[in-house]
């Protein structure tokens, strides 16, 4: 059964021009999302994970810029639309969770408001319409008292409640993508736990597809069908979230699995798998494999060419000349 | 029988909140609100809890560095509650603070030799030749090349400027450090090699930590006993193994099942909590807990209940666990 493809991402680029030089923050990255899938896009600080989400958007700021690459939404290339037609599809079939919602959203608007504006924007509807939807919207997302809530400001409410008006928001035109950016990172984990119940619900009822980024493997875990690991602005590994967690094959993937404490390891205070070193300057990039200064497994080769995405098994695609054959060998080494 | 390091005897410590034209109290925030626990000789002791439930509060005030309200802390046989400025200072030898944000606990105006200089300089120990060779050979030990000395702590990365602060807590070889969120700020593959470097340097050194974190993988695979706090109390004590093998409390239950697996196969069961932690100024009566509890009963709302043991070194403060760990939950009608 295959789904309807709903975005594609070939080869995009975007570059910032500083005034020391050109970092290549996205670095040519390749993704697809079909209807109603959720996609995982993750990686550390750095990797370029967000601004990738804002290339789809064309939201990225001066000294930012595309530098080539196609995002083709819904048959067509949103990198060829003028900015008016891109101020139609923002809100309305691409909608976006941001990770912060106190700056995200406006302190001298009421959350109804705010809510609202996207309603009157992007649907024909008149005000009184629009406030009922709006009350609705927060009744959704499980604001208690919509109606009182509508009318107060964002300080007035709580972290996990203000992260629900600002669903409310994406989710009240009905978008086809949802785009989280780290949505849940500055919550307490009970009211993580709320928020992806929540967040999964809606996407069942809606069927939105989800772009879902985050740093934290184990949300991945929980939320993806597919997911994408980046490093420094390139994807290194991407297949089905199964694969990614019992079979990586990428060493950094691999490495990062090892590295985070879960609560699934057996042995506690004995010393976690660390990937060496550090994520090198984006000024000072090294030749051929971005990660080989760090990888256990680095050949030759690796410090002059930098390697392909490849198709090294049906749906699994790895970047990495030496990719790890069995990781289970690979942990008890 | 372990030795007690450190014994805090119904520690409170409450904020004023001030209004009006005087700047007068008009109300308080019970931060931490009679807390009670030791810590033996050589273990990892965690205080976890989500934010503002008072874990860096109380590490903070165990060190003096803010006044207690009431209650007292003893630090291995000596009352040091009442302890002054002057009094505190040769103790502090043996107590030292790791902080969370490595960019902000720094002073960005010395060079990393210099930070790591300062504690033996502000002790008098030895003279300033020695003090730069055990600078030196301190920076070795916690994985920094001596090399960078001269260098200042804007030239350095999230995880690198972490060891400084690590190397500067533990210079003049303290016995008791309280690492708070000491690697939080950080990376994953960056976070392993931290924990790393503490549960290694423990070893060595013969340490005695309070790790102070929101994290309860990371919790979990560095201590030895773990404090479950909400809202200024604790609500559970017990050993790793013990807590969440058997967590007894029904927010310890609902936090343990918040946290998400890394593992795209296990399926857990969630405890959803409903709504948010209230405010700290107005907590609700009896036990605090109460508004966001599944079982909650009428008892509950006037009988906050103490922290009592209920075998082997488990303590549970909840009306519904009873000794031996019998627990007699029974759901809201």
């Amino acid at each position: 059964m295959k789904k309807e493809l709903l975005l594609e991402i070939k080869d995009l680029k975007t570059y910032f021009y500083t005034d020391t030089g050109i970092v290549k923050a996205v670095d040519g990255i390749n993704l697809k999302l079909h209807k109603s899938e959720v996609l995982g896009l993750v990686g550390e600080s750095g990797c370029g994970k967000s601004v990738a989400s804002l290339s789809i958007l064309r939201l990225v700021d001066q000294p930012g810029k595309n530098a080539g690459g196609e995002v083709i939404f819904k048959g067509e290339d949103l990198l060829k639309k003028s900015e008016e037609e891109m101020r139609k599809i923002r809100g309305s079939e691409i909608a976006m969770i941001f990770q912060e919602p106190m700056t995200a959203l406006n302190p001298v608007y009421t959350i109804g408001n705010q809510v609202m504006e996207a309603i009157l924007i992007h649907q024909d509807v008149n005000e009184e319409e629009a406030k009922k939807k709006t009350v609705k919207m927060l009744e959704l997302v499980g604001i208690p008292d919509p109606e009182k809530r509508f009318n107060e400001y964002p300080h007035e409410m709580s972290g996990g409640m203000r992260q629900r008006a600002m669903i409310a928001m994406a989710l009240s035109c009905n978008p086809d993508l949802l785009i989280s950016d780290e949505a849940t990172t500055a919550l307490d984990v009970t009211i993580q736990a709320q928020i992806l119940e929540l967040m999964k619900d809606l996407q069942k009822k809606i069927e939105a597809a989800i772009l879902f980024i985050t740093h934290d493997l184990a949300l991945v875990a929980e939320m993806a069908d597919t997911v994408a690991v980046a490093y420094m602005g390139k994807i290194v590994e991407y297949s089905s979230v199964k694969n990614i967690f019992k079979d990586p094959r990428h060493p950094y993937t691999y490495g990062l699995l090892k590295s985070i404490p879960s609560l699934i390891t057996k042995k506690t205070k004995q010393p976690l798998l660390a990937i060496e070193g550090m994520i090198p300057s984006p000024h000072n990039m090294p030749k051929g494999c971005y990660f080989h200064p760090r990888c256990p497994f680095a050949t030759d080769i690796c410090r002059k060419q930098m390697p392909e995405l490849k198709e090294i098994k049906p749906g699994h695609l790895v970047r990495c000349f030496n990719p790890i054959e069995n990781a289970k060998e690979v942990s008890k080494k | 029988m372990k030795k007690s390091i450190l014994e805090v005897k119904n520690l409170k410590k409450y904020f004023p909140v001030v209004g009006g034209v005087f700047s007068k109290p008009i109300a308080w925030v019970k931060a931490v609100d009679d807390i009670s626990f030791n810590i033996f000789e050589g273990e990892t002791f965690s205080l976890v809890g989500e934010s503002g439930s008072g874990k860096t509060t109380t590490g903070k005030t165990i060190l003096k560095l803010l006044e207690p309200t009431a209650g007292q802390i003893i630090a291995e046989d000596i009352d040091i509650t009442n302890y002054s400025a002057s009094e505190m200072r040769p103790l502090r030898r043996d107590m030292q603070i790791i902080f969370q944000d490595p960019y902000g606990s720094l002073n960005p105006r010395l060079p990393v030799g210099e930070i790591i200089r300062e504690p033996l300089f502000v002790h008098r120990v030895g003279n300033k030749k020695e003090q730069e060779e055990k600078a030196i050979e301190t920076m070795k030990v916690v994985g920094l090349r001596p090399e960078y000395l001269r260098r200042y702590p804007h030239e350095f990365s999230g995880g690198q400027r972490q060891r400084i602060g690590i190397a500067r807590a533990i210079v003049l070889n303290p016995k008791f450090i309280v690492a708070d969120e000491p690697v939080s700020a950080l990376d994953a593959s960056i976070q392993s090699q931290v924990l790393n470097l503490l549960m290694d340097l423990q070893q060595k050194l013969s340490l005695t930590y309070l790790f102070i974190a929101h994290n309860l993988a990371v919790v979990r695979h560095v201590s030895d006993r773990i404090g479950v706090m909400y809202l200024g109390k604790l609500m559970e004590i017990a050993n790793t193994q013990e807590l969440f093998n058997n967590p007894l409390h029904p927010y310890t239950q609902a936090l343990l099942s918040a946290i998400p697996i890394p593992d795209p196969e296990i399926k857990k069961e969630r405890i959803i909590l409903a709504g948010d932690i209230p405010s700290p100024i107005n907590p609700p009566s009896g036990c605090v807990f109460r508004t966001r509890c599944i079982y909650a009963k009428d008892i509950c709302a006037e009988k906050m209940p103490q922290l009592v043991d209920i075998g082997s070194g488990h303590f549970t403060a909840c009306h519904f666990v009873k000794k031996g760990g019998k627990t007699e939950f029974t759901k809201k009608s």
